[in-house]
């Protein structure tokens, strides 16, 4: 049995069989997903299996991050990751998401179909994993029906914060992020949305995550002071700075409509991150969060919350 | 010369409300473009987004910036004015034209038809002295250089600077004997 240390935590460590990986429990949120992606050498280099049988939850970031790992196995390896030991909650959540439509991944259990979600009873509250494509055209096309798909569900995905405007709002935002991937990550990318509750706080998360050449190289050309990539990328958040055009207004605009919202955002591109809470303004504690030296992940992921 | 632009964009076969990306930006400029070649000197083109819910920068950048831009340097000189926008468009358009005006350190604004969240008739970053002239004229419906010194108190030089700058944006149109009218 081989082990492989569970992120920055000294103490836990994750059994390894040959070239199967036991996934630790980390899938609840961005920063716990931290620990996975820590693991994504391993996983790219030894593992050939990921056993899931851990995994109690997953939140829509952590699923398109797995999603983009899994991509980077097959780019690189050319096969696919095999996905095995998946609860049923969780292999019905992964399935309703369409999460294995993608066919990025192995997976050789298949779910009885009288277990499987009705589309009926939970469609309402998600946008299921789409793949924004690189190429204008075809994005725009995806992009408006993705924005279509939104109208149609909003007042379910967005129940507990309802009002005209929030919808018009999650439209503008999810224009700007989607257009960002073919505009400057060179890469195709995937969106999800979803609202869920856990104890009495319900969220709603909608996060899009490509594997391109990320914010840094982005900015490579391009005559900017900053001190730290993670200071590169809240720059990018709260200027109109642009890689590819005079200046750019869709980061921008998406932090400044965040803000409004009073909800989070959380950035990370390459090896840092930059997370702002702003529903955590005004009360007296920080809300804005940099780090740089974490471990690589290719590409850019963001992740939009709104709490209530 | 109004455009409807939800219509607008159907002949184009883009589906409304929703008017997002850089590429129906620039489908709708090109079709609005063809028809400001026909527009007169001095006319005012109005477009009404009724029926359009959501703008996005991208949009925004490739058909409103764009269409202001050509409205200072068409050989025919005309006026932009919008009509029946949403919140979130006024939002949107306001964010970019700030952004716009300060990296390009030279002043965009767009005078509208219905009133706007901050009360004013227009959106973008005038100064509070540009600000009172574009009111008082909308409200007055005509105006001279000396009206506007009496009006305000400033020098003569003062009303004539700003009053040069308010035209040069097009958010007041100028005849020839020094009279202003709104847009």
């Amino acid at each position: 049995m081989k082990y492989a240390r569970e992120g920055s935590s000294k103490q836990t460590r994750v059994p390894m069989n040959n070239n199967v990986l036991i996934v630790p429990n980390r899938f609840k949120d961005q920063y716990e997903f931290e620990y996975v992606i820590d693991l994504q050498d391993k996983i790219l280099v030894d593992a050939g299996e990921l056993n899931l049988s851990r995994v109690t939850f997953v939140e829509p970031y952590s699923m398109l991050s797995l999603l983009l790992m899994g991509r980077n196995y097959l780019r690189k390896s050319g096969n696919k990751l095999k996905l095995a030991g998946i609860p049923i909650n969780i292999h019905q959540y992964l399935h309703r998401m369409d999460f294995f439509k993608t066919g990025v991944f192995e997976v050789p259990e298949r779910l009885n179909e009288k277990l499987l979600l009705k589309r009926s009873s939970f469609s309402n509250r998600v946008l299921e994993i789409t793949e924004i494509p690189n190429k204008e055209r075809e994005s725009v096309r995806v992009i408006s029906t993705i924005v279509g798909v939104f109208r149609k569900r909003a007042s379910h995905i967005l129940k507990y914060w309802l009002t005209d405007r929030i919808i018009d709002y999650f439209v503008t935002v999810i224009s700007e992020i989607c257009q960002n991937i073919y505009e400057h990550s060179l890469d195709s990318g995937y969106l999800a949305m979803q609202t869920y509750s856990i104890g009495k706080e319900n969220i709603v998360r909608l996060s899009i995550g490509d594997s391109g050449i990320g914010i840094l190289k982005s900015f490579e050309n391009y005559d900017i002071k900053y001190d730290s990539p993670a200071h590169l990328m809240e720059l990018a958040l709260t200027t109109p700075i642009s890689s590819k055009r005079e200046f750019g207004y869709g980061l921008c605009q998406v932090n400044a409509i965040v803000e409004k919202l009073k909800g989070s955002i959380y950035l990370r591109s390459g090896n840092a991150s930059v997370s702002t809470l702003y529903h955590k303004k005004g009360a007296g504690s920080s809300f804005n969060f940099q780090k740089n030296e974490l471990s690589n992940f290719d590409g850019t992921q963001i992740s939009i919350s709104l709490m209530g | 010369m109004v455009i409807a632009i939800k219509k607008k964009a159907e002949e184009l076969k883009i589906k409304t409300p929703d008017l997002i990306t850089r590429h129906m930006g620039r489908s709708i400029y090109g079709s609005i473009r063809n028809v400001v070649e026909h527009i007169s000197d001095g006319e005012t083109l109005v477009l009404d987004f009724d029926g359009v819910k959501v703008i996005d920068s991208s949009f925004i950048d490739e058909m409103i910036v764009k269409l202001i831009v050509d409205s200072k340097t068409a050989r025919q000189a005309f006026y932009i004015k919008l009509k029946n926008i949403s919140a979130i468009a006024e939002t949107n358009i306001d964010l970019v034209f700030r952004s716009y005006s300060n990296y390009k350190n030279k002043k965009i604004v767009v005078i509208t038809e219905n009133i706007c969240q901050n009360n004013v008739f227009y959106i973008g970053p005038l100064s509070d002295q540009e600000r009172d002239v574009v009111e008082f004229l909308r409200v007055n419906k005509s105006i001279s250089v000396d009206d506007i010194v009496k009006f305000t108190g400033w020098t003569k030089d003062q009303v004539k600077k700003t009053m040069e700058d308010l035209d040069s944006m097009r958010a007041v149109k100028k005849q020839d004997n020094d009279v202003y009218f709104p847009v």
